[in-house]
């Protein structure tokens, strides 16, 4: 459940942003997170809506993007995406792959609304 | 109207993180993070560690618990200094917590710190703490299927401990089957397979552990 800590930094960041571009409601959240996190989208999702009770993210809809691994086969050479630790190569069906990455967790995009004035 | 904005969600954290790990390394101390899960031993492995190191090098320990400071106590037994950090139900340390607790610590006179993170096998792997290494520790009633179903916690060790070998004869465990997936995932990682009751194992693991240290050239202070 590392999730909610990770919603508590993600609200802390999503409101600076949305201060600094003078918002009046934050109507989505877009985050993009790496396999290697551990995150389970619902719970994220869940600590995030919780979070943001009462505040101008209330009702913001968070869009988590998730990133796989890149994997390396170390018998062919080949790189491409996979989704976890026990695939095979694309390429050369070797199960003997180097997992690397993973571990991005950033907030890419707000969608706002803002006041007139 | 949409607004693009690169910015990592733990920034905050990481920044604290690269200080910790600044402040450990102007001190010329190497640090440990023992990762694993509730019961697998990770107390009972540091008192060994403790035992078998403490008379070449000054060791320092942070223990992370949820509640209590049970462990903390243990360890203050052997008058090594140690800091207890309750986390009160979360369920990880992170950089922040482990920053106060270096303010706490007798910097000056610790070669090793070694942070016990709370038992967890899942979420204490996401967060960087400032430490050099971490360590999984695993344990033979917990099962041979723990490397293939927790990969993360492989995949980020710089060594697993097997811990609890003394139980081999009465848990139905498969060592190849425990292997199999930390070879696929990291092929050079180190496994130690120890007992701490028996003692099985420790004097390797507890070499690995100097070897990391000399590495960094930390001599005894």
């Amino acid at each position: 459940m590392h999730e909610f800590s990770i919603a508590e930094s993600l609200m802390e960041i999503v409101l600076e942003e949305a201060t600094k571009h003078r918002a009046s409601k934050i109507l989505r959240v877009k985050i993009r997170a790496g396999k290697l996190m551990g995150i389970v989208p619902d719970l994220l999702t869940f600590a995030f809506k919780s979070l943001s009770e009462e505040t101008i993210a209330e009702g913001a809809e968070l869009e988590i993007e998730e990133i796989p691994f890149q994997g390396k086969c170390r018998n062919c050479g080949f790189f491409f995406s996979i989704g976890d630790f026990f695939g095979i190569c694309p390429q050369c069906g070797s199960d003997n792959l180097e997992i690397e990455g993973g571990n991005d967790l950033e907030l890419v995009g707000l969608e706002i609304e803002r006041s007139e004035n | 109207m949409e607004i693009k904005v690169i910015r990592k969600i733990l920034e905050a954290g990481s920044k604290v993180a690269e200080t910790n790990r600044k402040i450990l390394k102007e001190k010329g101390i190497i640090s440990f993070n023992f990762i694993g899960a509730p019961g697998s031993g990770k107390t009972s492995l540091l008192l060994r560690i403790i035992e078998a190191l403490s008379d070449k090098y000054k060791i320092g320990v942070i223990e992370g618990d949820l509640a209590t400071t049970k462990d903390a106590e243990l360890i203050h037994e052997t008058g090594v200094p140690v800091v207890q950090i309750n986390t009160d139900g979360g369920c990880h340390l992170d950089a922040n917590l482990v920053g106060k607790a270096l303010e706490e610590l007798p910097l000056d006179r610790i070669d090793v710190l070694i942070i016990e993170n709370v038992g967890n096998l899942v979420c204490p792997t996401a967060f960087d703490l400032g430490e050099d290494y971490k360590v999984g520790v695993l344990s033979v009633p917990e099962g041979d299927d723990k490397p293939e179903k927790y990969p993360v916690i492989v995949k980020v060790s710089k060594a697993i401990v097997l811990n609890k070998i003394d139980m081999l004869p009465y848990f139905r465990f498969d060592k190849e089957k425990f292997y199999q997936p930390i070879k696929r995932i990291s092929p050079n990682t180190p496994v130690f397979e120890v007992s701490c009751e028996t003692k099985e194992g420790i004097s390797s693991f507890v070499n690995w552990m100097i070897s990391k240290i000399n590495q960094k050239g930390g001599e005894g202070k």
